[in-house]
């Protein structure tokens, strides 16, 4: 049996975080909190989400228990709870998730996990350069590249970090130096991103959310959101693009 | 679980199909590069196209992205999932990275693309084109059961296999090796008479197999009774029962095909003339024009029952009339009509994009302009020198599609010269303009450009790139309004 309750915040973010890239997935509510990952049927990325027990109201499990759940339904329902309200999520027993906030009792039926895609190992990957910042100060230079490229690079040196688009006939350059990063390790790194993703990506997260980039040089990057006052930690792990010679 | 997933073929080796399908297969994964063309597959059901491919991935290590039909899907999702896919590197189901420099490839396989609904979004198979075009950069298979129910120009830019329906021996030899592995021992003749029913379809026959031997240790030839499958007909099945037989069940086979008698008729009038002689021919056109008959009074009353009339004639009646059937393989022609009707659209629309042009440019109603302007137009740009023809293309603005359209291969040699000599068209705001300051050059540059691109406007960044030009302040390609 679990019982939990948290803010309708947390679910919002929960959901949306995996419904960027999948629309269903299981969910683990592990002693430890609740956890979830997956990769898109593109294979080009993978989310992971982490809630913490602390960040729950309430957190009753009688054992480590997992549920396959239709995201994008419990992502559309969650949209009409308002940040602060509680949500109380059940599932009493192996057929049903039960959704309860203010007088509204929702309930969904919950796919059998092992009908769900394979889930994912988290990969081990060596990334040399680190970037904290301002997930808000990101998004905006990633919603500035979206109307200029389909692909953005992410270049970390010495100097700082940048994100570089590059149209047709314009280009678009987003450059923070040291001192206006949050933390920054001047670890050299290079890879091109897709847009489409990382737009996805940021819708998560607003301004006041610590974003980490950890980035390598033709390689993946991770990029970790800490969310709703760290309550909430989503990490993004993107493949680069195949850069045309 | 499904015998047919339990046994589907993990190597290459393992896969039952001809030597050539496989070495063309073989060859087209080992040579694979960035920008080649994708893989076609056609063929019947259930000989194992799709098991190829995933074969095809697992023996070269390859990551496996399927689009299947029992996903639910649209072109909006395909679009999504191979044009990410196709140009980003993979993180695998394993959560492991794959690097396409290491030689970590990602499959993509688009099953049953002849099967996608087309209603929802016309413009779906024109953007997977675009993608193509793109060069993708990551293999892509694409699967189909009618490789002509998909436009030529995507089976262009695709390297075609084609599949044959499996013989009986193969089949039998794959239904003697998972009873082998269940443990079951099987009389050669049942085994026989499933592979016979199924009718080239390897995964109807493992099917059938499953269910009348699945949980016994011994199969006898009167445990199978399976119920007469009714294999999946094609036109050109049915066309070769038309006119090679005289058996009159064809009426029931044409009635199984996915096509219309309205359809249907086209097929066999194009193909008729290739088979019939004399005066078979004569009077099998008399029978076919009656059916017609009929067809066209379903038309104009709705009253669908006669369409019954009208199959029967078209097949059947068509069939009688013979006297003896043309000996030798036919190959049956698609109907030239459906082509000739699309060329004319074509042909229509392009007039009237010429039109239009030629309108706004010289003052005048697209009436008028074809009254007066267009055989005018045509006329100087095929007779005049190539300067002076080229002006007028830059005046009107012509592409290169439209000039040739008009001239035909002189339309290169123009479109060259006026990429040369920079010829543009000069919109009379900026020709103003230029009296009030003279800070214009940069602006004619662009449009010189403009006119460049114009004339090849190939591949999705060019496409977005004036769409995103649309929306800019100084821009005079009003054509692009219309």
């Amino acid at each position: 049996m679990i019982d939990v309750i948290m803010t309708g915040e947390v679910l919002k973010t929960v959901t949306r975080a995996v419904v960027a890239l999948v629309s269903e997935a299981r969910m683990h509510f592990l002693e430890k909190g609740l956890h979830s990952r997956a990769v898109d049927p593109a294979n080009v990325a993978m989310v992971i989400v982490d809630v913490p027990r602390d960040s729950f109201e309430v957190y009753n499990i009688d054992e480590e228990k997992t549920v396959g759940v239709d995201m994008d339904r419990v992502f559309d329902i969650s949209k009409s709870i308002s940040a602060k309200d509680l949500v109380e999520l059940s599932v009493q027993d192996e057929s049903t998730l039960r959704i309860k906030f203010g007088s509204v009792e929702y309930k969904v039926a919950l796919i059998d996990p092992s009908a769900i895609r394979k889930e994912p190992k988290i990969p081990e990957l060596e990334l040399p350069a680190k970037i904290v910042i301002d997930a808000g100060e990101f998004k905006k230079a990633i919603a500035a590249a979206d109307k200029i490229s389909d692909h953005v690079v992410f270049k970390s040196d010495r100097d700082g970090f940048k994100i570089e688009a590059r149209g047709d006939v314009d280009s678009i350059m987003f450059q923070m130096s040291e001192t206006e990063l949050i933390e920054f390790n001047g670890g050299e790194a290079r890879s091109m991103f897709s847009v489409d993703y990382l737009k996805e990506f940021c819708k998560v997260a607003g301004s006041g959310d610590l974003l980490t980039i950890h980035l390598g040089t033709n390689y993946p990057v991770r990029l970790v959101f800490e969310l709703v006052g760290g309550k909430t930690r989503v990490e993004y792990i993107l493949a680069p693009r195949i850069e045309a010679e | 679980m499904l015998w047919v997933e339990k046994y589907r073929p993990k190597k290459l080796e393992d896969v039952v199909a001809s030597k050539d399908i496989l070495q063309k297969v073989t060859l087209w994964a080992k040579k694979w590069k960035p920008g080649q063309k994708p893989l076609l597959l056609a063929g019947p059901p259930g000989v194992g196209k799709t098991s190829l491919a995933v074969a095809l991935a697992n023996s070269l290590g390859w990551e496996v992205v399927e689009l299947n039909a029992s996903d639910q899907r649209n072109w909006q999702i395909i679009q999504r999932i191979v044009g990410e896919g196709a140009f980003n590197e993979t993180i695998s189901d394993e959560g492991e990275f794959l690097s396409s420099a290491h030689g970590r490839m990602k499959l993509i396989i688009l099953d049953e693309v002849d099967n996608i609904h087309k209603k929802e979004d016309t413009g779906g198979e024109a953007a997977l084109v675009r993608l193509i075009k793109r060069k993708p950069a990551q293999p892509v298979v694409l699967i189909a059961n009618d490789p002509y129910r998909l436009s030529p120009e995507l089976r262009r830019l695709c390297e075609m296999v084609n599949f044959r329906r499996l013989t009986k021996n193969q089949i039998v030899k794959v239904l003697e090796k998972i009873c082998i592995a269940e443990g079951i021992k099987a009389d050669k003749r049942a085994l026989m008479s499933i592979a016979e029913n199924a009718g080239g379809d390897l995964r109807a026959a493992i099917n059938d197999l499953q269910a009348v031997a699945e949980g016994k240790d011994e199969l006898k030839l009167e445990d199978v009774v399976v119920g007469k499958r009714t294999q999946e007909k094609d036109i050109f099945k049915v066309l070769q029962a038309i006119f090679k037989t005289k058996n009159p069940a064809v009426y029931n086979d044409a009635m199984l095909l996915d096509e219309s008698p309205e359809d249907i008729i086209h097929w066999v009038d194009e193909n008729l003339p290739l088979e019939y002689s004399g005066k078979d021919l004569a009077v099998a056109y008399n029978v076919l024009s009656k059916a017609d008959i009929f067809l066209g009074r379903v038309r104009r009353r709705q009253f669908y029952r006669l369409w019954k009339y009208a199959s029967y004639l078209m097949t059947v009646g068509v069939q009688q009339v013979k006297g003896e059937a043309r000996r030798g393989f036919t190959r049956y022609q698609r109907p030239s009509t459906w082509q000739m009707l699309f060329q004319m659209r074509q042909r229509r629309e392009m007039t009237k994009r010429v039109l239009e042009k030629i309108g706004r440019y010289s003052h005048m109603s697209k009436v008028k302009a074809n009254t007066e302007m267009f055989p005018l137009v045509k006329l100087l740009l095929q007779e005049l020198d190539t300067d002076r023809a080229a002006r007028i293309a830059a005046f009107y603005d012509l592409s290169k599609e439209e000039l040739e359209f008009l001239i035909g291969d002189r339309a290169s040699e123009i479109v060259e010269y006026i990429e040369m000599h920079g010829l543009h068209r000069i919109e009379d705001e900026t020709f103003l303009a230029e009296f009030e300051s003279k800070v214009e050059p940069e602006k004619s540059l662009d449009e010189e450009k403009e006119i460049g691109e114009k004339s090849q406007p190939e591949g999705d960044k060019e496409v977005r790139k004036e769409g995103r030009k649309k929306t800019g302040k100084d821009l005079t390609l009003d054509s692009f309004f219309s």
